[in-house]
């Protein structure tokens, strides 16, 4: 439970996500497409190709079924957030069947929870507890550095069980529940960049393990690769009979789905973040994105496939990215991720949270409008409360840049990059006629904390008062800042449902947000992460 | 958490790098047709336009002594190998040659190559019919140590992704803050070259004149060792083209074989100089790798000599040609020189020395142009055209020869 373990795990193993809640009955900025209504027959094979985001990955980690009742980290407690509900006590919950992707296809198919959650039959890649990654889950602040939530230790990044995960065989036969399904149709790979989905055809790195002989430089570069690579197999598995041509594009292409769902990217810009800029492998630019997605949706349209794409939010509004700028309005804590407010709200008097905020952006050069990473700010916390100097540097001068904090300039570079590989995207689905979910535009507006702004609106109306926002525990992300909590997936699936109405004249109909969040529709626990 | 996250990149892609030298996408088959044909259809052609000489002054000196003239004549130019007659054309019966030589690379190489290397061990036996038909068998060997394989910086390429996530520093140290390879890259290549020949010699009557053209059937078969090869031989891995390359890790990237047709022309000839040019198709005796394509090659190749004094020959030979060896995609458009003067020591001796250097016109840039990794520990060199200089020393018996580099 120690929050330095979390480092990792939340820049890395929490890499990808971050999207959408929006969902609702607001208008979704959808390009118009191919002729609609082909009517409910492309709905019999749906497919997800996507990263985290597609695969429901919360909190932390990739699972699929129930796990750790009762169990939690040392000193764990009850989930604050549940008293009162039908969650209270419960431990781990599946996070897979809450993604987005699960919720879509339930809804569009009619299937139940109890379905998406039988091995034999889901189309997900169900995947046994504690989960792959390193799960976090509520404990004890006293334990935790101040932070409500903490590791599972049984799940480290590095267990048994995450070790297995890098070969073929211990994928199938150990860490997944049905090893040898062939109804999966969610390829949602945790870690992918928008290009490895094209050519990825194994892992990247063979263990989780340090490699024999290797510097602790090589031990960073199977950091960045970690994440995909631990949860290749698990997931694409099942299609290692095309060989060399495993990617997850050709995987999805040999389905032959009717209709596809493609959001991707995420992780070319969070690598890049979470790295200060070092990692600029991925896709950079707006003719790389869009060259690249072009792929993609063409490989799948040439098969008959009905597509529609997402773009990705501006990730600097996700609670993962906590400003240090001063908010201004009481009101602005409850809809944008302020450091400030996070301290206060974790118990330190304003005036001293306000200090504390000022002192790490004088130290780290983030005024005026910088930030500290969720596990910049679990570091910081964890080490003003052993009474030690706040360092966020730990490795020299400028060696938490993006791991922990992000400088106003690197945030712009970081914003420019974001908006580069959206450009890609919408030209790319506009010039193949796809609906685009535009993802930005509904986390831009949810966050925006504007009552006429149809996403914000619609957020907030969920449980008035408690749920949802897009701040710091407001309700849409999950433990670890980036992912969704069942909630913000729910209205993720929702955009993609009203392109699915829209430009394919599909009935599917929307998913109530509130049944989610109450635990009383497909999913049948109430959210986790969203208070009551 | 990702600190050095570009260096790292670099180093691990080095540490399989180590281990398996670079192959060099081509290095003149041509050279070693322009050391084997290209001499011995000279030979053949200047025996025979040299008879021709003579028999044309002899006819004009039994005419002339009858007006009491003399006119001095010049000695033959031409060095021929040891033993066989001197005829009308091709050298009659058994013909020898062998040379030991060695080589000095120069150019940007970095620091592994920087040293004399040993050449290797030329021979050559031949069997003349006719002055018109001849067979040659030869053997070529020569090492060398290409531009641009350890030295520099390079981008690093992991699969997966478009663009370049660290770079590597060839020659070991820091520079760009690339990190440094773990060890040399010995990338010293040994090609063993056998070449099999029917010469044949054929004049052509322009008006009272002859010009003889040699043709020569060719067999070439090529066979390299190359330094950081594990096996003793030139199997090492090697990257297709970034990002999405594969790495080719069981094909020999450098053995060979090609038959050839080569047709040799005289240009010029007078007492001191001669030239002849040479046209050769050629065509893989089969595909490997990636040259999967096999369409016909053209080797030309120039020769011009100029000749003081019977112990002394400077030449130039230049020479395109189009080489096509397993790690290529498409053939090489490669472009060389050579400049040497040969002297001869005593009638069956000689020394030669010789300023290589080619390169191709269509790979940039030359050597190890980035290294690929299809997964964090396994990596390889992509990689771009060879080019080469050097300086070669031969010592030998019978007639020396272009040495190719």
């Amino acid at each position: 439970m120690k929050f330095g373990q979390i480092r990792k795990p939340l820049a890395l193993l929490a890499l990808t996500a971050l999207a959408a809640c929006g969902g609702s009955t607001a208008p979704l900025t959808v390009v118009p497409t191919s002729p609609p209504a082909t009517g409910p027959a492309i709905l019999t094979r749906i497919v997800g190709v996507g990263d985290s985001l597609t695969a429901g990955y919360q909190s932390g980690a990739l699972l699929g079924a129930p796990c750790c009742v009762g169990a939690g980290i040392a000193g764990s407690i009850p989930n604050p957030l549940a008293t009162g509900t039908a969650a209270a006590g419960l431990g781990v919950t599946p996070g897979q069947q809450a993604g987005f992707w699960a919720q879509f296809y339930a809804q569009a198919t009619g299937v139940n929870f109890a379905f998406m959650s039988t091995p034999t039959v889901s189309p997900l890649p169900l995947i046994g507890g504690p989960g792959l990654g390193n799960q976090i889950v509520n404990a004890n602040p006293a334990l935790t550095g101040g932070f409500p939530f903490g590791t599972l230790p049984t799940s480290s990044s590095c267990s048994p069980f995450n070790q297995a995960a890098f070969t073929l065989s211990g994928a199938l036969r150990t860490v997944r529940e049905q090893p040898g399904a062939g109804t999966v149709f969610d390829l949602g790979v945790p870690g992918i960049t928008m290009h490895e989905a094209i050519t990825m055809n194994r892992p990247t790195s063979p263990t989780c393990l340090p490699i024999p002989g290797a510097t602790p430089t090589i031990s960073a570069l199977q950091a960045v690769t970690a994440g995909q690579s631990s949860m290749f197999y698990p997931i694409l598995g099942n299609f290692n009979n095309l060989g060399a041509n495993n990617t997850e594009l050709n995987a999805a292409v040999s389905l032959r789905p009717t209709l596809a769902t493609v959001w991707l990217g995420a992780n070319d810009l969070l690598q890049y973040s979470f790295s200060g800029g070092k990692f600029v492998g991925g896709n950079n630019s707006a003719a790389q994105s869009q060259a690249d997605m072009t792929r993609i949706i063409t490989a799948l349209q040439k098969t008959g496939t009905h597509v529609i794409v997402a773009n990705l939010p501006n990730i600097l509004i996700a609670p993962q990215f906590m400003s240090v700028a001063t908010p201004p309005s009481a009101a602005a804590c409850q809809v944008q991720t302020f450091l400030v407010c996070v301290l206060t709200e974790l118990g330190l008097p304003q005036a001293e949270a306000a200090a504390i905020t000022a002192q790490i952006a004088t130290q780290y050069n983030l005024a005026p409008n910088g930030y500290l990473t969720e596990s910049g700010a679990i570091l910081a916390v964890t080490e003003i409360l052993k009474g030690q100097p706040v360092n966020l540097d730990p490795a020299g001068a400028g060696s938490g840049l993006g791991a922990y904090y992000l400088t106003p300039a690197f945030a712009a570079r970081v914003q420019s990059l974001n908006t580069a590989l959206n450009t890609g995207i919408d030209n790319a689905a506009a010039a193949t006629h796809v609906p685009l979910v535009d993802v930005t535009t509904i986390f831009n507006g949810i966050a925006s904390g504007n009552p006429a702004n149809p996403y914000f609106a619609q957020a907030a109306s969920i449980s008035p008062g408690k749920c949802c926002t897009a701040a710091f525990g407001g309700g849409i992300f999950s433990f670890d800042g980036l992912h969704p909590s069942n909630t913000g997936y729910a209205l993720i699936a929702n955009a993609f449902i009203q392109a699915a109405d829209t430009a394919y004249g599909q009935t599917i109909g929307p998913i109530n947000p509130t049944a989610v969040y109450n635990g009383t529709g497909y999913l049948p626990y109430p959210d986790p992460y969203a208070r009551h | 958490m990702l600190k050095i996250l570009v260096r790292a990149t670099a180093l691990v892609s080095a540490v399989a790098l180590g281990c398996a030298s670079a192959p060099a996408l081509a290095d003149g088959t041509a050279s070693a047709m322009a050391a084997s044909v290209v001499p011995s259809a000279n030979t053949g052609i200047k025996n025979a336009m040299d008879a021709a000489a003579q028999k044309r002054e002899q006819a004009q000196q039994e005419r002339l002594s009858a007006q009491s003239t003399t006119v001095a004549q010049a000695p033959p130019v031409s060095q021929t190998p040891v033993g066989g007659r001197k005829d009308k054309g091709l050298p009659m019966g058994f013909t020898y040659q062998a040379d030991l030589s060695v080589a000095y690379p120069y150019g940007n190489i970095g620091t592994f190559g920087k040293q004399w290397l040993p050449g290797g061990t030329d021979l050559l036996a031949a069997w003349g019919f006719s002055p018109t038909t001849r067979v040659v068998a030869s053997m070529y060997q020569i090492q060398h140590y290409p531009v641009g394989f350890n030295s520099g910086t390079v981008p690093v390429y992991l699969n997966g992704y478009q663009n370049p996530v660290g770079c590597a520093d060839l020659s070991g140290g820091h520079a760009n803050g690339c990190s440094p390879i773990p060890s040399p890259i010995n990338v010293a290549t040994k090609d063993t070259f056998g070449v099999f020949m029917l010469e044949q010699l054929i004049p052509i009557k322009i008006g009272s004149r002859v010009l003889p053209i040699a043709v020569t059937p060719t067999y070439v078969v090529r066979n390299s060792i190359i330094g950081a090869s594990q096996n003793g031989d030139d199997v090492i891995p090697f990257a297709t083209r970034p990002p999405d390359a594969t790495i080719e890790s069981n094909i020999k990237t450098r053995s060979a074989e090609i038959k050839s047709i080569a047709v040799t022309v005289p240009f010029l000839k007078t007492n001191r100089m001669f030239g002849t040019f040479t046209l050769a198709p050629s065509w893989l005796v089969q595909t490997n790798g990636l040259n999967q394509g096999n369409s016909a090659q053209l080797y030309q190749i120039l020769y011009l000599e100029y000749t003081p004094t019977h112990r002394t020959t400077f030449f130039f030979e230049p020479q395109s040609s189009r080489d096509y060896l397993p790690p290529d995609p498409y053939p090489q458009h490669l472009f060389a020189y050579f400049l040497g003067a040969s002297q001869r020591i005593t009638p069956i001796t000689f020394v030669q020395a010789t300023l290589n250097s080619g390169g191709p016109t269509n790979y940039s840039p030359y050597g190890v142009a980035a290294l690929y990794c299809s997964t964090i520990t396994r990596c390889a060199p992509y990689v771009g055209g060879l080019k080469a200089t050097q300086l070669q020393l031969s010592f030998g018996i019978g007639s020396p020869s272009v040495i190719p580099f």
